[in-house]
């Protein structure tokens, strides 16, 4: 077993950059996941011995270890938040809902894409002092071949690396959390493996966790290791409590929705092999695929990592690729053997 | 080549980006001069027996600029020109050669009081990545002036989007007609003005060099409504003095057409400033002129052009007077 002690190593960055930048292209809207199982399947199948899309576009990936290992779930969603087209008015402006928790303050003026039947460009516009719209630039004549009610929108976004180590794109929630578990499973020697190891990526989290709930009850892992984002730190959230600073590494969540001393083990676990890390405190639902874990497939002892996240649900989500690596990290020592599973 | 001028810079104070790229458009057509402001004049002369027309156009957009760095590495900013500060929420900045983006706290962490407040610029910050002022300073002084960062693309059916459209068609059509100025029998004065969006200081100084003309075309952008619209044609503003004679001529043409009253704007400092010459304002529409996003329609600079094309045909052969 590896003794050394983490050091981040901006090499890593190198395949961590381009992966999130990948996985935030892929569309998916929450329900609408398709595409995304579809590619993450692909990347999965690299890794697993075995893989399979379950019926609403949950996503699971398996590696054995040997016969008598107990397995571990990793988790993570893979919808995104995003809009709905509700009606084409006649004059063209295309009414629209949410599909998920939109930062509905950045909307005035937001670029989308209406996917259709081709995707459409639009802008978001005012049309009275707090009712919005979408204007294509088309006529509703033209607009009834290209879209209909009921399609879904996402808001465009260009990936930015800002200075430091630093990068904004939209979707990072839960991107970046995938990214993280896809990372980890690379740092592992699957020749010894302690655990077996059951992937879930997981559909519909934004509209009530649904694909956790399916997705874990199908199966009965030993322990769920969930990975999502949390609040990073800005300059108004400095004295806030649940925010964390970005660059401070995996925020480790404890409370009643997670296995007090798997928790432990994974602090422990931090301090041993330097891994930076910091801990977030839950009084009840953690707002993750963690509440859903926990009491699915018999029950399942969980446990939840976060990646600290600025201006969470908009396009503009912003965080340090340094805090993803320490995820990784953290998650393959646990693999590895780090985290007793009793 | 609007969507060069579109995405090149030239936020009101510091035009030379913008101000370059169309000298390297014009300087094989027609004579260049920048006077003190950084108005950018081009002066095609063909005798002082000939008819002279003057068209102006603006080269600057509306952006943001640095006031202060924090000791976090954020930066504090003002607003140049008119945008409206709710639609700053999220949007990227650029400045100089790295990127900011409109900061902000997560709406989870909002209370109902803080959602129903107005945004204020004096709320917001731009996070660039820096984590301390020393970091931030390395890339960023105060001072330093912020773009928005739209790309150009065509939209709809005949619209275009991009940031600073109103003025860079208004540059792009006033460029046409000077690389045309060969075939011109008259004077023809380019006038490139820098600062409209901030009460058009440079139109203050920037027709010194006219003495007189038969005719001035202001050009410029207004904001769309419920009167005026994208594909309702070129905007010819109305104004309540002399200058009624060129309007009425204007409509005219047959070209399509929409009137609308303006005001604040270049052509009141040149009615200030009493030069000898009538003046008509001719302005393309624009949906979310005051935001990052702008929308035009094609339609719609092609009237305007035809409009001041013809109009510059009647001073030369003399059925304008």
């Amino acid at each position: 077993m590896n003794n050394k002690k983490y050091k981040y190593d901006s090499s890593r960055a190198g395949e961590l950059v381009p992966l999130i930048k990948t996985l935030t292209e892929l569309r998916g809207v929450s329900s609408a996941e398709g595409e995304v199982s579809v590619r993450l399947k692909e990347i999965l199948n690299e890794i697993c011995d075995r893989c399979e899309i379950q019926k609403n576009g949950n996503v699971l990936g398996f590696i054995s270890a040997h016969k008598n290992a107990k397995t571990i779930m990793l988790e993570a969603h893979i919808d995104r938040i995003g809009l709905m087209v509700t009606k084409i008015c006649d004059d063209g402006l295309i009414k629209f809902t949410n599909i998920g928790g939109v930062d509905e303050r950045i909307l005035t003026s937001a670029e989308v894409t209406i996917l259709g039947r081709e995707d459409v460009y639009g802008v978001i516009c005012k049309v009275k002092s707090n009712d919005m719209r979408i204007d294509t630039g088309f006529s509703a004549e033209k607009l009834a071949d290209k879209i209909k009610v009921g399609d879904m929108v996402i808001i465009n976004s260009v990936f930015t690396q800002l200075l430091g180590d630093k990068l904004s794109c939209a979707a990072m929630d839960n991107r970046a959390g995938i990214a993280s578990i896809l990372s980890a499973l690379k740092r592992i020697n699957r020749a010894n493996l302690k655990y077996n190891i059951v992937v879930l990526l997981s559909v519909q989290e934004e509209l009530g966790l649904h694909g956790a709930y399916t997705g874990a009850e199908s199966q009965t892992p030993d322990a769920a290791i969930v990975v999502d984002v949390t609040h990073g730190t800005t300059y108004d959230t400095k004295e806030e409590v649940g925010v964390f600073p970005l660059g401070s590494g995996a925020a480790i969540c404890r409370g009643p929705n997670f296995d007090y001393e798997y928790t432990v083990n994974l602090m422990e676990l931090c301090d041993s092999f330097a891994i930076p890390y910091t801990i977030e405190a839950a009084s009840g639902p953690s707002g993750t695929s963690a509440w859903a874990t926990q009491i699915s497939g018999g029950g399942i002892p969980s446990m939840l990592l976060s990646i600290p996240l600025r201006y969470m649900h908009t396009n503009v989500e912003t965080l340090d690729i340094k805090d993803v690596d320490a995820v990784a990290e953290l998650i393959a020592h646990s693999l590895k053997g780090g985290l007793k599973l009793d | 080549m609007i969507k060069q001028l579109s995405e090149s810079i030239g936020v009101s104070g510091y035009e030379k980006q913008v101000r370059d790229k169309i000298k390297s458009e014009l300087q094989d057509c027609v004579e260049l001069k920048t006077d003190k402001l950084g108005n950018l004049i081009a002066l095609s002369n063909k005798g002082k027996d000939k008819p002279t027309i003057v068209i102006s156009a603006h080269m600057d957009e509306p952006g943001l600029i640095i006031t202060d760095i924090t000791d976090d590495g954020y930066l504090k900013f003002d607003i140049i020109g008119d945008i409206a500060p709710d639609t700053l929420l999220s949007q990227r900045v650029i400045i100089g050669d790295i990127i900011g983006i409109i900061s902000f706290k997560a709406i989870h962490l909002t209370t109902r009081e803080e959602r129903k407040k107005q945004v204020k610029t004096s709320d917001l910050l731009i996070d660039i990545g820096a984590d301390t002022k020393h970091e931030a300073k390395a890339h960023v002084h105060v001072g330093d002036l912020c773009s928005f960062d739209t790309k150009f693309c065509e939209v709809g059916e005949n619209g275009i989007k991009g940031k600073a459209l109103g003025s860079r068609i208004c540059c792009s059509v006033l460029i046409h007609i000077l690389k045309q100025a060969a075939n011109l029998d008259l004077n023809l004065t380019g006038i490139f003005t820098v600062q409209r969006e901030v009460s058009s200081r440079g139109a203050y100084t920037a027709f010194d060099s006219v003495n007189k003309a038969n005719l001035a075309i202001l050009t410029d952008c207004v904001s769309c409504d419920e009167n005026i619209k994208c594909g309702g044609g070129a905007v010819l503003g109305l104004s309540i003095d002399s200058n009624r004679y060129a309007t009425e001529y204007a409509q005219g043409f047959g070209v399509k057409i929409q009137l609308a009253k303006t005001d604040k704007c270049e052509r009141d400092v040149l009615l200030e400033k009493r030069y000898d010459m009538p003046i008509i304002q001719i302005a393309i529409p624009c949906k979310y002129k005051n935001t990052a996003v702008n929308i035009a329609d094609k339609n719609d600079i092609n009237a305007m052009s035809e409009l001041i094309f013809k109009l510059v045909r009647s001073v030369e052969n003399g059925t304008f007077i």
